[in-house]
Order: structure tokens, then C-alpha cells, then sequence
């Protein structure tokens, strides 16, 4: 599973990168198999480089399905979809399953962790189904469980006894950045966080956003980040309504929230 | 791969309880499927080489698997006897080597009391090359000195110097006693596993004795001969029930049977034991075949087991698995983990039987011995234990592949989506 080419085939081929968006969605129409009319419909949308971007939309707006896309889970019938100058839709179902392992981290909102790893396992996890993740940390440090330490710690994570505990012993807030350094480990381009926050109170909000914006600048990662708590938005660069860019927004339930 | 059946085997771990119940279970039946097997070829084995070393065991006129049951298992009866003198003419033959008689028909509380010379002590030989051994004594010497096999001396509760009567006919109740004439047990012989051990063995000439005025089966009225008495007529034997041959050289077989059966002074029967003794199997044989069934289904039980257990956490680990397409696990690799937890589970289970077998083979080896006779060779596993196990693990694979079509198909349309 684990491809030495997978190297070669993500390598940009474009001199100028840093210009480039690491999303670039355009003309985009995506319909449920079953279902009759679109539920996402997204004329431009574009991230840049190590941009920490915030993505409002309460549920029912296309949330996940837009997720869905950004990490080829999905295809759309219609436009097109661009992560790092990869057109989602161009490769195949193996190379996009590789591409996320390559380039994406991602963070669920909650129970993030496979309880039967131990809090090590389960950050270096990505590196197991990633060749490059694994040789990017392996080029700064060590060893995986050292990078995984070093990550840990910058996340206030660094308590012996902690990490000796079942992942399922954990707190929320622990679990989360436990989680955090997995999506960052390997140094993926891109960190997908879908609601990471909303099952941690307010001041641990703060500062689990606080940690990961750290960790992203460093990392030189761009941060997607979903949610429907508008709250958070004065944290970010930049803020992209859903249900603005969406221009199906006829679901009603999306504006109850 | 690697990876994955390393995660498999954590993701086992944790939930180890019901693991190992499930590991047991397929133990315990692997256990049954090969110790079933095992004593079956055992078994085989020891009844097809009831006799050996023998060409030919030849008798009055009948069918092959008759003359063996009566000659060599002691069942059921001679259809007639051969007259002395042709067994003399026969034992006479140039190509013969040795040849030992055998005189059936009288029983003592239900075991077949067998006539014979003391070449059958030294000769007779079983179970490939093993000679018969005394346990305790030695072979009759005396008229009246009798050998007993090691199950009648040990069911009955005989020891050397014990006097017992023979019985005319050869029911297990008889009315019609050679009192006047006991025998002394001289000698026990160790377990063989054969009809030897139902056997109580006497001199032809100790026969003879207790039929000395019999006439067709009762006493012939009025006239009675002591035990002194008979001792100083001349005692060779009239008839035999039937005798076993050993030629110079087995090429002589064919040959020496031919003669035997187109023998022009009596009608004759000699057969290849080897040949009726496989041909008998195949009748008995039945039996072990149904055990080894059974025991297939309790495996069978066992991976259903498994798969129940598989099964059920399914939904609750769709969870787990939108984590693993999340860091980039692909749909096969989730069917992977899956896969590789039954194997895993099929190879401990098939570990723990092998454990569990050999463990039960060292304790009960001894036992087997000596309450049955049957030696069971500790020997790594045959070709036919192996295709089992084979069977048993494709088993496993196969119990594996429905949760897992289950899950990469979940995993597929679920995707990252988290659904519980």
C-alpha cells in the first residue's frame, strides 16, 4: 500500500506553487445519486496557500458534502474541483485514496481516535498508509513516535502518564489534540477540521485554536476549517459564508441555525 | 499488509475477552476434528494390521471376510473344520515356512478360547513387526495350562495360578461345561489392540483332552475320562478350525493360494489377509467417516461462532472505520483489517486446537495403551490432518469475506461520514 511513486505523482508541476490556490473549485454542481436536484451548487471558490480559512454553515447546507469533494470522497457531475493542482475528478478511485493520505489531515468533531491504538499509535497513524508522510518526518526526526512526541508537546500534550492512557481515558479536549497532531504529522498541504470545537466548552475552544493555527503556520499548512458557530470567525484570515457561495440554499433547514 | 493485520491484531486485543472465547471455541473443535481423525487413522492402521507378517490364512471352504471374522476376530463361526492330515499336507508344501494352527469353538464366560501350538507365541505377530509379549507368565506348557489375552484376564480378574473352566460352543452362556478338566492360567498377555486380548489361548492337545468322548457336540453318555485319564491317550488333534501361513517368499502367494483352493481332497479357503482385512475396513470404516463429519460441523459451529462475533461490531465500528479513510485508508484496506481479524482469529484458533490436541495425545497416550491396545503415534500431522487444517483456515477466510464485503461497502458509501 504504501507507493514510492506516490512522491513523484504529487510533486506540483507548476515552477510558481506558492501562487497557486490549494482549492480551486469551479462551475461546481454536485446531486445525490438518488436524489433529483443538486444540493451544492458553487460557482468559484478559492483558498490560497497557508490561508486559515473559516467556513460557516450550519448543517443541512452542503457541510459535509462539500467536504466530501475536497477530499475525493465524492465526485461532482458537473465543474470542476481542484486541490493542489490535482483535478479530483481526473484520478482514479486508488489515487485519490492516496492523495488524501498524502496531502490531506483531517479532524472529525469528535471521537477522533481508534480506541485500540494508544495515543502514540493513533498520531502516527497517517504515516502507516502514506509512503511521503512517513518520509517527511523520518527527514526531520528520528523516529515517527519522536515527531509524534514533538507534535504532542507543542499541543500541551506531553505528560508521561497521559500518554500511557487508553485513548478512551482521555478528555474531549485531549482527544481533540491528540487528533490535531495526527491531521499535522507528515506535514500534509492541507488541514481539513470538520466542527473540532463543538464539543469543547468555550475557554478550550480558544485555546485548542490557538494551538492548531500555531501548528499550521509552522507547518506552512492551509487550515479549512468548518463550523457553524459564528463565534469563531473573528479568529480566522478569512470567513466564507456556505450558504452564500452555495447557491442552492433552498434546503430551509440550514437557516434555522 | 503488514500494517493492517498489525492493526488487526490491536484491534483484536481489545476487545479480548470475547476473542478469546471465540479462539477456544474454534480450538476445542479443531481439537475434536484432528483428535477424531487421528485415532481414526490409528484405528485403521492397528485393524488392518490385526495380523501381519502372515500370507496366507487358510480354512474350510467359504467366503474371505467369513473365514477372517472367524479366524482372526473370532466371530461368528467356522462353516467346517479341515481334517489334520491336510493341514499336515499343506504345512508340508516346499515353499511353506511355518505355518500355525488354530482350533475354535469353546468360550469361557463369553471369550472365545482358542487351540493353538506355542509357535503362536513366537510367531504371530501384529501392527506391523510387534511380537506378542507376556505381560505376566509364560506360554502353556502343560495340557491344561492356559495364556489369557489382557482384556479377558483384566475383565475377569484372573492372575497366574487361577483355575477356569471352558465351555462347550462358543455363547456367552453356556450350559455345557468341560468341569471335570479346568485349566491353570499360566500366562497374561500384554494389550495389542487386536482380538488377541479377547482370547484365551490353550495347546491343541488341551482341545483334544476336554473333547476326549464327545461326539457332535454333547458327551457321549456314560463313558467318562478324568483329567489323569486323557493325559495318557495320544492327543493329536482330528481336526482345526483354520491356520495361518507364512511362505518362503511372498512371491510364492498366488501360487500357494491357487493350490490351497483347488486342494483335491477337502474344499479349501485361503485368503490374502491384507487384502480381506482392507476389504473389512471399508465396511467398518463407516463409522470413523460419520465421526469426522460430525466433528466438521462442530468447526463449522465454531466459525459461525466467529462470524456472530465479527458481525456484531460491525456497526459499531463504522466509526473506526471513516477514521481510517480519513489518514487514507482505501475500501480494500478496511476489507483487509476485517479479513485479517478472522484469520488471525482462525490461526490462534487453529493454534490452540493443535496445542490442545497434542497436550490430550501425551496425557492420554499411556491410557490408550493400555485400556485399548491402540498405540497413537505422536507424530507431526499427516497429509490428511494437514489438508484439514487447510480446510478448516479456508474456512475461516471464507466466514471473514462476508463481514468484510459488509464493511467495505459501508466504508464505500459512507465515506469520512461518520454514521452511529
Amino acid at each position: 500500500m504504501l507507493k514510492q511513486n506516490s512522491v513523484k505523482e504529487l510533486e506540483p508541476s507548476c515552477p510558481d506553487e506558492n501562487l497557486r490556490p490549494v482549492i480551486d473549485i469551479t462551475g461546481l454542481s454536485f446531486t445525490w445519486p438518488k436524489g433529483l436536484d443538486p444540493v451544492l451548487e458553487i460557482e468559484q471558490f478559492r483558498v490560497d496557500r497557508g490561508e486559515l480559512l473559516f467556513v460557516i454553515g450550519p448543517s443541512g447546507c452542503g457541510k459535509s458534502t462539500l467536504l466530501g469533494l475536497l477530499t475525493g470522497i465524492l465526485l461532482p457531475q458537473q465543474g470542476v474541483v481542484e486541490v493542489l493542482q490535482h483535478k479530483i475528478s481526473c484520478l482514479s478511485e486508488v489515487a485519490r485514496d492516496r492523495f488524501r493520505a498524502d496531502s490531506i489531515g483531517y479532524i472529525f468533531q469528535m471521537f477522533n481516535l481508534i480506541p485500540y491504538l494508544s495515543v502514540i499509535e493513533n498520531v502516527i497513524l497517517p504515516c502507516q498508509f502514506s509512503a511521503l508522510r512517513r518520509e517527511r518526518v523520518l527527514q526531520q526526526a528520528s523516529s515517527l513516535k519522536e515527531e509524534a512526541l514533538r507534535l504532542l508537546g507543542h499541543l500541551n500534550l506531553n505528560d508521561s502518564r497521559l500518554l500511557a492512557k487508553p485513548v478512551s481515558e482521555l478528555s474531549v479536549g485531549q482527544q481533540q489534540r491528540v487528533a490535531a497532531a495526527r491531521a499535522l504529522i507528515g506535514g500534509p498541504e492541507l488541514i481539513i477540521a470538520d466542527e473540532p470545537t463543538s464539543s469543547l466548552d468555550t475557554d478550550h475552544r480558544e485555546a485548542f485554536l490557538r494551538l492548531l493555527f500555531e501548528e499550521c503556520r509552522s507547518s506552512g499548512a492551509t487550515l479549512v476549517f468548518v463550523s457553524h458557530d459564528r463565534s469563531l470567525a473573528p479568529f480566522f484570515d478569512r470567513v466564507v459564508d456556505l450558504n452564500v457561495i452555495n447557491k442552492v440554499s433552498g434546503g430551509g433547514v440550514g437557516d434555522l441555525a | 499488509m503488514k500494517n493492517i493485520l498489525l492493526l488487526a491484531l490491536k484491534s483484536l486485543r481489545n476487545r479480548k475477552f470475547t476473542v478469546c472465547l471465540t479462539i477456544v471455541s474454534i480450538g476445542l473443535s479443531v481439537a475434536l476434528l484432528l483428535g477424531v481423525e487421528r485415532i481414526r487413522t490409528e484405528s485403521r492402521n492397528s485393524f488392518t494390521a490385526t495380523i501381519s507378517d502372515i500370507d496366507l490364512v487358510v480354512g474350510a471352504r467359504s467366503g474371505p471376510i467369513q473365514l477372517l471374522l472367524y479366524s482372526v476376530f473370532r466371530i461368528g463361526h467356522a462353516t467346517n473344520n479341515i481334517s489334520w492330515e491336510s493341514y499336515q499336507d499343506i504345512a508340508a508344501l516346499p515353499s511353506v515356512l511355518w505355518t500355525i494352527p488354530i482350533s475354535l469353538g469353546d468360550s469361557h464366560r463369553g471369550y472365545r478360547v482358542m487351540g493353538t501350538s506355542t509357535e503362536y507365541f513366537t510367531r504371530f505377530s501384529y501392527g506391523g513387526k510387534q511380537k506378542l509379549v507376556f505381560k505376566k507368565g509364560a506360554p502353556f506348557a502343560d495340557l491344561y495350562d492356559a495364556v489369557l489375552g489382557a482384556e479377558t484376564a483384566q475383565t475377569l480378574g484372573y492372575s497366574i495360578g487361577d483355575h477356569i473352566i471352558i465351555s462347550h460352543g462358543a455363547g456367552d452362556v453356556s450350559f455345557i461345561e468341560h468341569a471335570d478338566k479346568p485349566f491353570v492360567v499360566v500366562g497374561i498377555l500384554a494389550p495389542t489392540g487386536t482380538p488377541v486380548d479377547q482370547t484365551i489361548h490353550v495347546s491343541l492337545e488341551g482341545i483334544e483332552a476336554i473333547h476326549v468322548g464327545w461326539k457332535g457336540g454333547s458327551s457321549v453318555g456314560g463313558v467318562k475320562i478324568s483329567a489323569d485319564q486323557a493325559r495318557r491317550l495320544k492327543l493329536t488333534p482330528k481336526v482345526i478350525t483354520a491356520f495361518l501361513l507364512k511362505l518362503q517368499s511372498p512371491i510364492a502367494t498366488f501360487t500357494v493360494q491357487r493350490t490351497i483352493n483347488q486342494y483335491k481332497e477337502e474344499p479349501l479357503t485361503a485368503i490374502l489377509p491384507g487384502v480381506a482385512l482392507q476389504q473389512l475396513w471399508e465396511l467398518v470404516g463407516v463409522a470413523g467417516k460419520a465421526l469426522i463429519v460430525v466433528s466438521a460441523c462442530v468447526v463449522v459451529v465454531g466459525l459461525f461462532g466467529m462470524l456472530t462475533t465479527l458481525m456484531t461490531s460491525l456497526n459499531e465500528r463504522r466509526r473506526e472505520m471513516a477514521i481510517l479513510r480519513s489518514v487514507g485508508a482505501r475500501p480494500v484496506h478496511i476489507f483487509s483489517l476485517i479479513i485479517g481479524e478472522a484469520i488471525l482469529v482462525t490461526v490462534f484458533g487453529i493454534i490452540t486446537g493443535v496445542v490442545l490436541l497434542y497436550s490430550l495425545l501425551i496425557i492420554g497416550q499411556p491410557l490408550m495403551v493400555a485400556r485399548f491396545g491402540l498405540y497413537i503415534h505422536i507424530a507431526f500431522f499427516s497429509g490428511a490432518e494437514l489438508v484439514l487444517l487447510g480446510a478448516v483456515l479456508l474456512a475461516g477466510i471464507v466466514a471473514g469475506i462476508i463481514p468484510g464485503w459488509k464493511i467495505y461497502h459501508y466504508s464505500l458509501n459512507d465515506g469520512m461520514t461518520i454514521k452511529t
